[in-house]
């Protein structure tokens, strides 16, 4: 855990702080290693920990981990401190709260990957600058380019999915979409009553 | 006569290795003086990308199949660095005029200088980045990269993502050292950088190496 910086962010934002899942994981890796050759599915389960979607299967996991023999307690005791900030990593209890379908910095390491074009080791301070200014302004071109392919035309273009899905595939699979169409289209609000 | 013939080929080996010692060191002598322009050019183009010079005159000592030391190899290598960048304090005073000057308009620039008056920690938001942040502020997330410029100072990137599902750069920091101090005097600047835009979610890698600094 990042403590450092969990701290330095909340004594000045008040968010919600999300852990990342994959460094988590890399964690788990390294600390769970020697159990691989003991127990393989136990080992797997461990790993998946961070991406467990429903909170019985992340609590039944829990369990085996700490009836497991393979396990020693320097491990556990990791284990345990890791649970004390699950609000933060695992996904069974984050799900039911925004945060964009991210769980990970991924999108950062993105990032990484395309200032190595314009940064090394070896790069000027004036030059780190002038990279970011350049990155900011292919971003910049890129929307806009994006932009531009949205014409009128396609807005205005009557597009018949039904008769579309007729035409292409098969009579079955028009058959078993029809009737979820309707009832999609013909949905009605419940009443709400003589409120006002 | 026996006895003899000892002593003539005592003094035959003796003059053997003060012989082989003088030409070894000769042509040692000639080895380290002989500093080409194509070994120049390896430096050159290897001392951003091999990580110490240990290695670097290592690798350049068996390509080139000469004996230079270390001293040699990292004079050469800060010489062409000073050459290609200039001074490096001079480099940070034009990064500090260039960003205040782009800042000036509607971005947020803010530098700070250690006891011995060179620069500790900085912190840039460009007039787009800030105009980011009225609108995309659900989903930030923060990250630290190292060896992205000559002085090896930590970068830390701010990413957001707008309506369109993008990746947006929301601001970026250089700091001397990863500690507690450093990290809150990042976020206060975030903070009054955004003004009453507040964020929403925070996304944070659980690296351990940053638990130990």
């Amino acid at each position: 855990m990042k403590k450092l910086n969990i701290l330095g962010i909340l004594k000045f934002f008040n968010v919600r702080i999300v852990l990342c899942g994959w460094h988590l994981q890399r964690n788990l890796v390294s600390h769970f290693n020697k159990v691989k050759n003991l127990d393989a599915d136990l080992y797997q389960k461990i790993l998946y920990l961070p991406f467990v979607m429903s909170v019985e299967k992340f609590n039944n996991t829990l369990e085996e981990i700490k009836d497991s023999q393979h396990i020693s307690k320097k491990q556990k005791d990791y284990i345990d401190l890791k649970l004390k900030t699950k609000n933060m990593w695992a996904k069974c209890l984050l799900k039911s709260k925004f945060t964009g379908g991210v769980s990970t910095t991924s999108r950062v390491e993105c990032l990484h990957s395309v200032q190595k074009r314009y940064f090394t080791s070896n790069t000027n301070l004036q030059q780190v600058f002038h990279g970011f200014r350049s990155i900011e302004k292919t971003q910049i071109l890129r929307f806009n380019e994006e932009f531009s392919g949205f014409t009128s035309d396609l807005l205005q273009k009557n597009i018949n999915s039904l008769k579309d899905i007729k035409e292409k595939f098969p009579e079955y699979i028009y058959t078993k979409i029809c009737p979820k169409f309707e009832k999609g289209l013909n949905y009605k609000h419940e009443s709400f009553g003589n409120y006002w | 006569m026996i006895p003899s013939c000892q002593q003539n080929t005592q003094i035959i080996v003796n003059l053997f290795f003060t012989v082989n010692n003088i030409l070894d060191h000769i042509l040692s002598y000639q080895r380290k003086s002989t500093l080409t322009e194509e070994i120049i050019k390896d430096v050159d183009l290897m001392k951003g990308k091999i990580k110490t010079y240990k290695k670097l005159t290592e690798v350049i000592n068996t390509k080139h199949k000469t004996n230079f030391k270390l001293s040699q190899i990292k004079y050469q290598a800060n010489k062409l660095l000073k050459q290609t960048y200039g001074n490096p304090d001079n480099d940070a005073f034009l990064f500090v005029e260039l960003a205040s000057d782009a800042a000036k308009e509607e971005g947020y620039f803010f530098h700070e200088l250690n006891e011995s008056q060179q620069l500790f920690r900085v912190i840039y938001l460009s007039s787009i980045m800030k105009a980011y942040s009225n609108h995309f502020l659900d989903i930030v997330i923060v990250d630290a990269t190292y060896k992205r410029n000559r002085f090896n100072l930590p970068l830390i990137n701010v990413i957001g993502i707008n309506n369109l599902g993008h990746n947006i750069m929301l601001a970026f920091g250089l700091l001397s050292n990863e500690t507690a101090a450093s990290y809150e005097w990042f976020f206060s600047h975030l903070k009054i950088a955004w003004g009453t835009n507040r964020p929403a979610n925070f996304i944070i890698d659980g690296c351990e190496e940053m638990k130990k600094g």
